[in-house]
């Protein structure tokens, strides 16, 4: 009887889940108000400076992360570009200045996991676009951030673009990352119109990210060791990028499902 | 185990007014203290599985039989993340408010099962102990990637209303991509609150049961040792087992429930499968 219970329970739940999904998309649809009038929109983008190498699994106490520039890879300018094409059909694209480190900045969370939802990040994007991005009055600004991922059996946290090694006892597998973070900050009164964390991608691996990630082959893994001197490197964070910014340009409703 | 993995529903039930406090969070002001917490939006890839657990544990605490029994898997959890996080079976549902440098802290709740007379005649005479819902919190911590400890401290309600602490330690080792092996051991201490109801026979009881009278106190309950097996079959697809050893000490492996009708060494174990798939929420 208790058997039967448990599982008619977990039968309902994922009923009403499901509802609640199906329910909760009809409601979603239709972009804010903001988004709608907006014509005029500037794109900043802060997540290609540095490159970070962690490893999970069999490591040592001492573990920490390393950071490579990747600076020359000029790969905020590529993003730019390429978001830029595809709002350049529903906006019209301005070209922005902007200084980098400030909006490449890693957010600290707070060891107080209940303040974390409190987002410190909204509001200081909104004072960076509001005093430090040129020109200002445009409609809208996205802003293209690094985002965090758990990873390993602790949980810790990696951000941007970078390679988590995973050792086993028997070889060790790699995944190589892109996380990130769009927000759509009203150019008028810097409300935070809509964000999100692109998602993971499809046939990602079995160790699935928070976040554009994929199982890298040992070759790759190595070459990202010195991530700055590799083109495959630079090659595979672009496709993870390609692959999924589309997807989150539509998830911010910056694009409807078609495309356009 | 079957409680938390159907908190994601409730979670995801929460978080449906979303909408509402997306709004409150989109202000042009900075968020004062007192402002609402902004939850976290809906949209974007879910990941729903769903599975089941084939168990089998002691009948009752103290028995020698094994009772088998079957239960739900079923989770929705952002796509991604939380997937390589190490779970011990013995873990309670637990959220973790603190969260530093490998160091976690929080509370906890686990369900102790009812003890019911019927279909066990080891127990005639002793009566029924009510369901306990166990409430306290927890502390783990991380050396490492493959190292953790962990204790919960929790109260009953209900079928008892003691005290209970369980302390654990557990070596992960990824054996090889896709497979992940633990294990550790297991040391348990109870107050009279938590052991008595369990172990304790009253004179009333003893009459009814022929055993003899029992004044079961608290101390060390338990030590023994656990480990599972997580295989990760394909992206979608996972399998798991995992067996749990105890052996009773103090007056729980003293009582005459034990001594007589039972058995200090108790043991559980179970085999799993799961299935995930996304969906994603505009």
């Amino acid at each position: 009887m208790a058997l039967r219970s448990a599982f008619a329970f977990a039968a309902a739940a994922l009923a009403l889940a499901l509802a609640l999904m199906t329910g909760g998309c009809a409601s979603m649809n239709t972009p804010p108000a903001e988004l709608q009038a907006a014509k005029t929109i500037g794109i900043i983008s802060a997540i290609g400076d540095d490159f970070t190498l962690t490893r999970a699994g069999l490591t040592g106490p001492a573990e920490t992360e390393r950071h490579a520039s990747i600076e020359a890879w000029g790969l905020d300018d590529l993003i730019g570009a390429r978001a830029g094409s595809r709002l350049g059909q529903r906006f019209q694209v301005k070209p922005v200045t902007y200084p980098r480190a400030p909006f490449a900045a890693r957010e600290q969370a707070s060891a107080f996991t209940p303040l974390n939802l409190r987002s410190g990040r909204d509001a200081a994007l909104k004072e960076l676009v509001r005093n430090q991005v040129l020109p200002q009055g445009l409609d809208a600004y996205v802003v293209i951030t690094k985002a965090e991922s758990a990873y390993g059996s602790r949980g810790r946290k990696a951000a941007g673009i970078g390679v988590i090694e995973n050792v086993a006892v028997f070889g060790s597998t790699a995944v190589l990352h892109a996380l990130y973070t769009i927000h759509v900050i009203d150019g008028h009164s810097f409300k935070v119109i809509s964000k999100r964390a692109a998602s993971p991608l499809q046939n990602a691996g079995v160790f699935r990210m928070a976040g554009p990630s994929r199982e890298i082959d040992a070759e790759l893994a190595s070459a990202a060791q010195n991530p700055a001197a590799s083109e495959a490197v630079k090659a595979a964070v672009i496709e993870l990028i390609d692959r999924s910014l589309a997807t989150t340009m539509q998830d911010v409703q910056l694009v409807d499902r078609s495309g356009s | 185990m079957a409680i938390r993995r159907v908190s994601g529903v409730l979670l995801l039930a929460v978080t449906m007014g979303a909408p509402v406090t997306e709004a409150l969070a989109q202000s042009s002001s900075p968020p004062s203290l007192l402002s609402p917490v902004p939850l976290p939006s809906i949209s974007g890839l879910w990941t729903v599985t769903v599975g089941a657990n084939a168990i089998g544990q002691p009948a009752f605490e103290g028995a020698r039989t094994t009772a088998f029994t079957a239960t739900p898997i079923f989770s929705i959890d952002r796509a991604g993340g939380s997937s390589q996080r190490f779970r011990s079976q013995r873990d309670s549902p637990s959220i973790a408010l603190f969260d530093y440098d490998g160091f976690s802290a929080g509370p906890a709740v686990k369900l102790r099962g009812a003890r019911t007379v019927s279909g066990h005649f080891e127990l005639n005479g002793l009566g029924d102990v009510g369901l306990a819902v166990e409430i306290g919190g927890f502390v783990q911590y991380f050396p490492v990637d493959w190292f953790r400890l962990r204790s919960e401290i929790r109260r009953g309600f209900g079928g008892h209303d003691g005290v209970v602490a369980d302390f654990s330690a557990d070596v992960i080792v990824p054996v090889w991509q896709r497979l992940t092996w633990s294990a550790g051991p297991r040391f348990s201490a109870q107050s009279t609150g938590a052991t008595a109801p369990y172990y304790g026979i009253t004179a009333a009881q003893s009459l009814a049961s022929g055993l003899p009278m029992f004044d079961a106190k608290g101390g060390a309950h338990s030590v023994g040792a656990g480990s599972q097996l997580r295989y990760q079959i394909t992206p979608q697809w996972e399998t798991h087992a995992y067996v749990e050893y105890d052996r009773l000490l103090g007056d729980a492996a003293a009582s005459p429930l034990v001594t007589q009708r039972g058995s200090p060494n108790q043991v559980s174990f179970g085999v799993g499968a799961s299935y995930a798939f996304d969906i994603r929420i505009p």
